[in-house]
Order: C-alpha cells, then structure tokens, then sequence
C-alpha cells in the first residue's frame, strides 16, 4: 500500500467523514440531553453540512494538486471526481434546505430532532460517498444505508400510526429492491469475475443473456430509490404519511441517490453504448412517466399529487443517462450536463413544493385538493409561493425547471430515442394538467372562509420556502454559470 | 441597426407592471381604479414604444428595402450545452405588424377592464402577464425563448376562463388547457427535432437550417402544422375556441381571437414555413385541401347559430382558413397579404367580440334571435358594428380589403380551384356576417330593447382605437407592405430553395 494512501483517502472522504462526524454528535447529544432545543441540532447539521461543502473544495484542490481529474483509492474502486464533487455539494444543498426549514416539523417531535438531523447527516454522507463509488459492493452498501436511513426518518414519530406504517411499508419494499439489486450485481459479479464497476462492460460480452439478466434486475432495484414504477408506491405513501418536510427530503434524496447510481453503474460501469442498459433504460423512462402521469391525473390528494409529478420528474431524469454517449451529429451528447443541471433544478423545485405544503399542513390546511380552493383569497402570498413551486416542479415556464425539460427533451432525441421524447412531452403535459387545474382552483374557486396565517410556521421556514421557489425563477435567467458548472463536472462522468 | 432595449421594453414592462401590482391593495374602487390605471398605462406605453418607435422607424429604414429589422437584441444565454442559445429579440415586417396589432388590443381591454368588477387585481395581473407572452412570442428569435413566452401564455387564459366565463366556464377551460397544452407540446417536439437533427448547434430562429430534409422535415412541418392549426383554431381542431369564445369575458375573448390564436399563424409563418420549405412545399396541395374544408365548415356553422358569440367564434373558423391557402399558395404576394390579413382580421373580429360583450351587457342575452332594430336606441354601437364587419368582409378603406386583394390574386394562379372555393365560402361567411348584423340592428326595434343603451365614452374609449388602426391600414397599406416583404423576404429566399 502506498504511502500516500491514507492522507488520498482522508482527502477524497474528507466531506463524508465530517458529515459522520456530526452525526454522531448529535446522535450522542440527543442520547444525553433529549430534552435539548431542537435548534441545538439543527445548527450542528447546518454546520456540518457547510463544513462538507468546504471540505469539499479541499478536495478539489487536493485533485487540481494532484493528477487533475481525480482522486483515486482502493484500487479504482472509489474516485473522487468533479462529478462526485457536484453531488456532494447538491447534496448538502438539499439538506440544507430541509434543516433550515424543518422547524414546523422539529417542533412537534423536540425529543427526537436529534435523530432526525442525525439521519439527515448520514444519508447525505452516504449519497455523497455513492457518487464516488466505481465498485458493485460498496454501491450497494451505500445504497443500503440510503434506504435504510430514509426508513428511519420516515419513521421517526412512532406516535403517528401512519407514519410507522408508511415507514414499515417502504422497508419491505426496499427490500425487494434491496433483493434484486443483490442478485443483479451477484449474476453481474459472476459473468465479470470481479466487483469492478468499470471492467463490466467489456465482461458482459462474454456471457450476454446472464449479462443482461443482471442488468434488468439491477435497473428495477435503482427505480425504487429513483421513485418511479414499477417500484414507486412509497412515493405516494411517503407524501401522505410524513409531515411534508421529510416526505420532501426523502423524495429528493431518494432521487438523487438512484439518479447518481443508475449513472454510475450504466455509463461508468456499462459504458453509455451498451444496448441492453439504454434500452432498457429507455423503457422504463417511458413507463415510469406514463405511470406517473396516469397516476397524477387521479389523485384527489394534493400530497400525493406532488409526489406523483416527482414521481415523473425523476422518471425525466433518465432521459439525460440514455444521452451520455454520441450524439446525432457524433458529437458527445451532453447527457450528464443535463442530468446534473435538472438534477439541481428538480431538488430545489421538491423541496420549495414540500416546504410550502408543510408551512399550509402547519395552518391546519386538510390536504385534499377540495382544500385548497380560494386559496388566493385567504393567503395571496402562500398560494403565489405555492404555484411558483408547483410550476418549477412541473416546468412551467419561466421556471427553471423549462429549461431543465428543454435540455432532457433534447438529449433523448440527440441520442435517437426520439420515441422516448415524445412520450415524456406528452407525459409532462399530462402531468401539467392537474397542477394547473389546482392552482387554478386556489384563484378561481371559492372554499373556506376560515381565517388563514402562514405565522404558524416559523419565520425561517418561510424564508426558505419563498426562497426557493423565486430561485426556480431566477435560475432561469442565471442558466448559463449552472450549466458552466454542470458541464465542468460531467466530464468525468464518461 | 440600433442597438436598444426597445424591444425588452415592449415585451416585459406589462411584467414589471404586473410584479408591482402583487404588492398593491384590492380592497376598495379607489384601489381598483388605480390597478386599472396601472394596467392601461404600462399597456400605453407598450403601445407607444410599439408603433411610434418600432414601427415607424421601421417604416423609414426598412421602406427601401434596406434592414429586414431595426430593432434588434442579441446577448448570448447559455453556450454550456450542445446547443447554444441567446435573448435573441428582434422585431421584422412580420412580427412588427403583429406586435403592432397585439399592443391595440391589450390597450384597448385595458380600457375595458373598467367593466370587470370581480377580482381585479387578479384580471389586470394575469392580464399584464399574458400581454408579456405574446409580446415575447412575436419579439422572440430564439427557439427556446420562443417556447418559453407561448408556454407562459397558457395559465393565464386559463386562469381566466375559469374565474370569469359563463356557466359553462370549466368545461370550456378544460378543453382549452387540453388543446393550448398538446400544440404546446407538438410545437416544442418539432423545434427540439430542429435544433437536434439541423446539426447547426444553436436555437437561433433566423438560421437557415438547411440540413433538415426527408423524414425529419416532413415530421417537423406537421407537428408545426398541427399545433399552429390547433393554436390557430382551423377545422378539424376549433372546438376549443368555439367554447372559449362562448364562455370568455369579452375582454379575455378579444385578444384570444384578435391575438393568442394569431401567434398559430404566426408561427405557421414563421416556423412551418420558415424552417420546413421543401415540406411546405410538399405538402402544399394537403394544406390547401384544410383551408377549403375549413372555410366551407366554418361558414355553414356560423349560419346555424343563434348565439352570437359562437356565430363569431364559427366565422372566424372560416376566416381564419385564407391563412392556410396562403400557407399552401407560398408566394411573396399572398404572404406579404397574410400578414396584412391576420391584421385586420385580429383587429376586426376583436372588435366584433368587445362589441358582442357590449351588446350582452345592455340586452342580457345573446340570442340573435332576441335582437332586432337597435340601430335606432344604439346607433353608435350599430356604427361600430358595421365597421368591424367591413372589415371583416373586406370592404375597400378599411384594413381587410386590400389583404384580401393580395390573398386570392396571389393564390388563384397556383390553386385556382381550391381559390375560388374559399372565396365562395367567404362570401356565405360575409352574408352570415351582413345578415346578423341586419337582424341585430335593422327592422322593427323590439319592445324590450327600446331602453338600451348606445355606447357610453368608456366603450368609445376602447373601441375608437381599434377603429383607426383599421381604417390607417385600410387607406395606407402602401406603409406596411414593404416594411412586411421585408420580413418575408427570407421565408420566400427559402421556400425558393435558396
């Protein structure tokens, strides 16, 4: 072993071990003094959080001092690139923006809220350390931690029956996923002959029926964590259970954590020229946007609605990964920008969403969409901020999250799924349809006329939630250094 | 060319109009006024920038045949992806017109919002929110601008047929979010499959993306064809603006028929022309064979009705369909006439429709069964009436007639049978048209009717605009049409082959 091994790992695990560290904290605190103020914790995590965003420029610059492109250790098996760098960072965003508004939640579990920040933590550092990984056992080991983490916080108020259910439920169905991720990288370890992610490709061609076999297992247990079908039921479960910040938390990192594996395991591992996997990605992007859509226009739920365009949102996402390698003009494709631009974009759209929902949940607002008409009359400044998210979660424009669609429609046609293009058109209308029809309703239609604050929430949650959905909006016009971003850190990717 | 921000001002100054009034009361009539006033005024200016500086310095410059456009802005808006985009705004013969036409109208349902008593602020927001998108719409040079202004403009109709339509205002609104949302996503298919497929890497509307050819063309022009013909509401997909004209305010009905369905020719113009000519030119027999079935269907329903909004709704089914044949016809002649055309047509059956609110409003129903001999207890809104279906018809000194003329001497030569059948059916919508208004405003006058009121100075306020950019374009064609071949000249360069 090298002697610039462990200061290598130390720098390429800096952000991750920080995040542990801190998690650890508050775990232990929490242990110790439960009957400390939530707010103990939370600024811990925030702490922590925008300590692993600095840490996180160390390592860029331990890269730029080392070979320029990467760290690499245990043998290739874990690559800190620019890639894994901007996931970090997103990642930390995301949770950011939940501890910063999670007060309407925190402040009815203050026994609990240092588990709840513990596990915001963990899973961050887990999606963080998934970024980098270039080897099957970790994948799934990180993976693991992400379900099971997401498990626990949804979980969390064991006093609330739905909850615990809901937590329940999404345990069995992770294990399912959990199962067939296994025997996919099992069947895909025995055709390779080795844990490597990046000498599968070049193995499958040997054995390709077991080889594909291993691939459509692998890709149905990632569309769990992605959210979309056919392993998507927690999705809806999680919107109407939870409190809505930590649905939103859950579905966000969720996402990211498959969206990230999915890349990984298909361009890193499989190479982005492999049929099997974009093909097969291909259909099941047309499926989990069709179920989501069909799904949407059927809910009489608002939470679950939002989830069910989340839902669709994430199913997006694959679109960029079917364009990570040549393009119509045999060009690269810009697939991987793509990904990581919408990627932000979705992210910032679910939790401005979420939070907004969970700032009315805190007004004792019913969530049933009936619920939400005249909205416009009694709270002009929740129902603006509210379509403002809604339309960034849909796309609508000048959101950001048009651009985002742009840029995703474009990349699978790029790539020659034109097919898949035009259902994800149809299917984002399709998902359109009922959140223009609620926001709509919230202007258009008379409800309640019981009086309505949104000084029930806490001032922080408010700021952040407001912020989020006018970022959607400025992102628009300040497309062009999130791209700058996107496109320094897809490089690696291929 | 002068660089400027005109254009930024003309499209989002009804933006910024629309963020200030967020934060402004709604409580009393002395807010409402003021709203109101807010609205007409940035809407004003709007109108001002629009014609006095666009477009007549256009007019000076371009009348030789010297600048396709005088007001042009170009900043780059991302480069970081495979293709490039920019806030690319210009402003040629073609859009100009038709910003010329969107500015007079808004202006003038700005003047009419003193009618909405319910929800003001929401109207004049959502109203200042819409303008901002078709504005952007006509400026926009770049495809994905472009998509961004007309998918803005879909909630806030919406929106607006919902909270102020008739009875039937959600089915009517419905079916509006469904038709807006599939031309919507047809459109953003067809200039995706150009940006991807043309290999030029950027989303500039004025390149010449000549690469495209065979399969992708012809998948390109029909999805443009279809979802302008949808925006556009031609047969077999205007249902949704026969409801939406029945059941919209007449504020919200006039720039919806006079502007919003307009950008589906301006974009069949624009894009279907523009970037699929050997398409166009393919499929040029198929169009035309739409503008007759159009034309035929659009005026024996009209003459079926009784309500006199879907009468208009229906006869402007029928109009609408010239722009098809010239869609097919493709020569300088009958575009130079289309966009004339779409002038006078969005000017007059705007008017039509405020005209038709004006009249619901004083007899309490819209059947024109119910009307007769109001000439004599409204004689200025009989006048007015008159106007706007001259120019509907296309009568000489009015803007309609000379549009016509260009339309069909430029489309007989190429398709004289398919010509001679519109016009027949032009003429049914005209006698439809000239029959309505004899039974609405001559004969007996009707009891019930004897107390109506004529026209009042706030109706005058709003209607005697539109009146004299009909009768300016009627007398003075000769202004617009070399500044409109201007804009043409590329389209016809490229349907030429060049």
């Amino acid at each position: 072993m090298s002697s610039t091994f462990a200061p290598a790992l130390g720098a390429a695990l800096l952000p991750e071990i920080l995040l542990l560290a801190l998690a650890v904290v508050c775990a232990v605190l929490g242990s110790i003094r439960p009957h400390e103020r939530p707010d103990l914790y939370r600024w811990i995590a925030v702490m922590g959080l925008l300590g692993a965003v600095t840490a996180t420029a160390y390592t860029l610059h331990a890269t730029q001092r080392g070979n320029g492109v990467a760290i690499v250790v245990w043998g290739g098996g874990l690559v800190v690139d620019r890639f894994s760098m901007y996931i970090t960072v997103a990642a930390c965003a995301f949770a950011l923006i939940t501890c910063l508004s999670a007060d309407t939640y925190t402040r009815r579990i203050p026994t609990r809220s240092a588990a709840f920040f513990a596990l915001v933590l963990l899973i961050t550092a887990a999606i963080s350390a998934l970024a980098a990984e270039r080897e099957m056992a970790t994948m799934f080991l990180t993976l693991e931690v992400v379900i099971v983490g997401t498990t626990a916080i949804q979980a969390l108020v064991k006093t609330e029956e739905e909850a615990a259910e809901a937590g329940w439920k999404y345990l069995v169905e992770g294990a399912v996923a959990s199962a067939l991720l296994l025997y996919g990288l099992a069947i895909l370890y025995g055709v390779s002959g080795s844990t490597s992610l990046v000498a599968l490709g070049l193995a499958l061609n040997h054995a390709p029926a077991a080889g594909a076999l291993g691939i459509t297992l692998v890709l149905l247990g990632l569309t769990f964590p992605l959210g979309i079908a056919p392993l998507r039921a927690w999705v809806g479960r999680a919107t109407e259970a939870t409190p809505a910040t930590v649905a939103g938390f859950v579905i966000t990192m969720g996402v990211t954590a498959g969206a990230v594996a999915w890349l990984r395991f298909g361009v890193s591992g499989l190479g982005p020229s492999l049929e099997p996997w974009v093909g097969l990605t291909a259909v099941l992007a047309a499926i989990g946007l069709l179920h989501a859509a069909m799904t949407a226009v059927q809910e009489e739920r608002v939470g679950r609605l939002i989830g069910a365009v989340a839902s669709g949102e994430a199913a997006l996402l694959l679109l960029a990964l079917l364009a990570a390698g040549l393009g119509a003009t045999n060009k690269q494709a810009d697939g991987a920008i793509a990904l990581l631009f919408s990627l932000t974009v979705f992210g910032v759209a679910v939790l401005a969403t979420f939070t907004m929902l969970a700032i009315l949940q805190a007004a004792r607002l019913p969530g049933d969409l009936s619920d939400f008409r005249g909205l416009g009359r009694r709270s002009p400044v929740a129902a603006a901020l509210l379509s403002l998210a809604l339309a960034g979660l849909i796309g609508a424009p000048p959101v950001a999250g048009f651009l985002a669609r742009t840029l995703l429609f474009e990349s699978a046609i790029d790539a020659g799924y034109g097919w898949v293009a035009a259902v994800a058109v149809a299917a984002s209308l399709l998902l359109a349809v009922p959140v223009v029809r609620l926001i709509a309703s919230m202007y258009a239609d008379r409800g309640h006329d019981a009086p309505f604050t949104m000084q029930a929430s806490p001032l922080m949650t408010r700021v952040v939630g407001g912020a989020c959905a006018i970022a959607a909006v400025l992102a628009t016009v300040l497309v062009q250094p999130l791209l700058l971003l996107a496109q320094g850190s897809a490089g690696p990717v291929h | 060319m002068i660089p400027s921000i005109l254009l930024t001002c003309i499209v989002f100054l009804s933006a910024i109009a629309c963020v200030v009034i967020i934060v402004l009361p709604d409580r009393s009539a002395e807010d409402h006024t003021r709203l109101r006033t807010l609205g007409l005024f940035a809407s004003g200016i709007q109108l001002l920038l629009a014609v006095v500086f666009a477009l007549l310095v256009q007019i000076g410059l371009g009348a030789g045949g010297g600048v396709s456009s005088a007001s042009e802005e170009n900043h780059s808006w991302f480069t970081a992806f495979s293709f490039t985009s920019a806030y690319h705004l210009t402003a040629d013969g073609i859009s100009l017109v038709l910003l010329v036409l969107s500015t007079v109208l808004f202006f003038c349902v700005f003047f009419h919002s003193w009618r909405v008593h319910e929800r003001v602020k929401l109207y004049i927001g959502l109203m200042l929110l819409l303008e901002t998108a078709v504005d952007g719409v006509l400026c926009s040079s770049d495809y994905v601008l472009y998509l961004m202004f007309w998918g803005l403009s879909i909630v806030p109709i919406y929106v607006m047929l919902r909270v102020w339509g008739g009875p039937e205002r959600a089915r009517a609104a419905a079916r509006y979010l469904v038709f807006a949302l599939t031309s919507y996503g047809l459109l953003t298919l067809a200039v995706l499959l150009v940006i991807v497929r043309a290999g030029q890497h950027t989303s500039d509307l004025t390149t010449n993306f000549q690469a495209l050819a065979g399969p992708v063309a012809s998948a390109g022009f029909w999805l443009t064809l279809t979802a302008c013909g949808i925006a556009l509401g031609v047969f077999p997909f205007h249902r949704w603006l026969i409801d939406a004209q029945s059941e919209a305010p007449a504020g919200v009905g006039a720039v919806l028929i006079g502007v919003v369905s307009k950008l589906g020719a301006y974009t069949l113009i624009r894009v279907g022309l523009g970037q699929f000519p050997a398409a166009a030119h393919q499929y040029q027999l198929l169009v035309v064979g739409f503008a007759v079935v159009g034309a035929i269907w659009g005026g024996l329903a009209a003459l079926a009705q009784d309500d006199l909004r879907r009468f208009l709704g229906y006869s402007n089914v029928a109009q609408v369909s010239l722009i098809l044949l010239a869609a097919g016809t493709q020569t300088s002649v009958t575009l130079v006439g289309v966009v004339l055309f779409i002038l006078a047509q969005g000017l007059s059956s705007g008017m039509l429709v405020l005209l038709g609110g004006v009249l619901e409003e004083r007899v309490r129903s819209r059947s024109i069964r119910a009307l007769g001999g109001l000439v004599t207890a409204a004689p200025r809104l009989a006048a007015l009436w008159w106007v706007a279906v001259f120019t509907a018809i296309g009568i000489p000194v009015f803007a309609g007639f000379s549009a016509e003329v260009m339309l069909f001497s430029g489309s007989f030569p190429i398709h004289r049978i398919a010509t001679v059948l519109v016009m027949a059916s032009l003429v049914v919508t005209a006698a439809g048209l000239v029959w309505v208004g004899q039974r609405v405003f001559f004969g007996p006058l009707r009891e019930t009717l004897q107390r109506t009121r004529d026209v009042g100075t706030l109706e005058l306020a709003y209607l005697l605009p539109i009146v004299g950019a009909i009768v300016l374009a009627g007398v003075r064609p000769g202004a617009l049409t070399p500044v409109i071949t201007n804009g043409v000249i590329q389209i016809t360069t490229r349907l030429a082959g060049g």
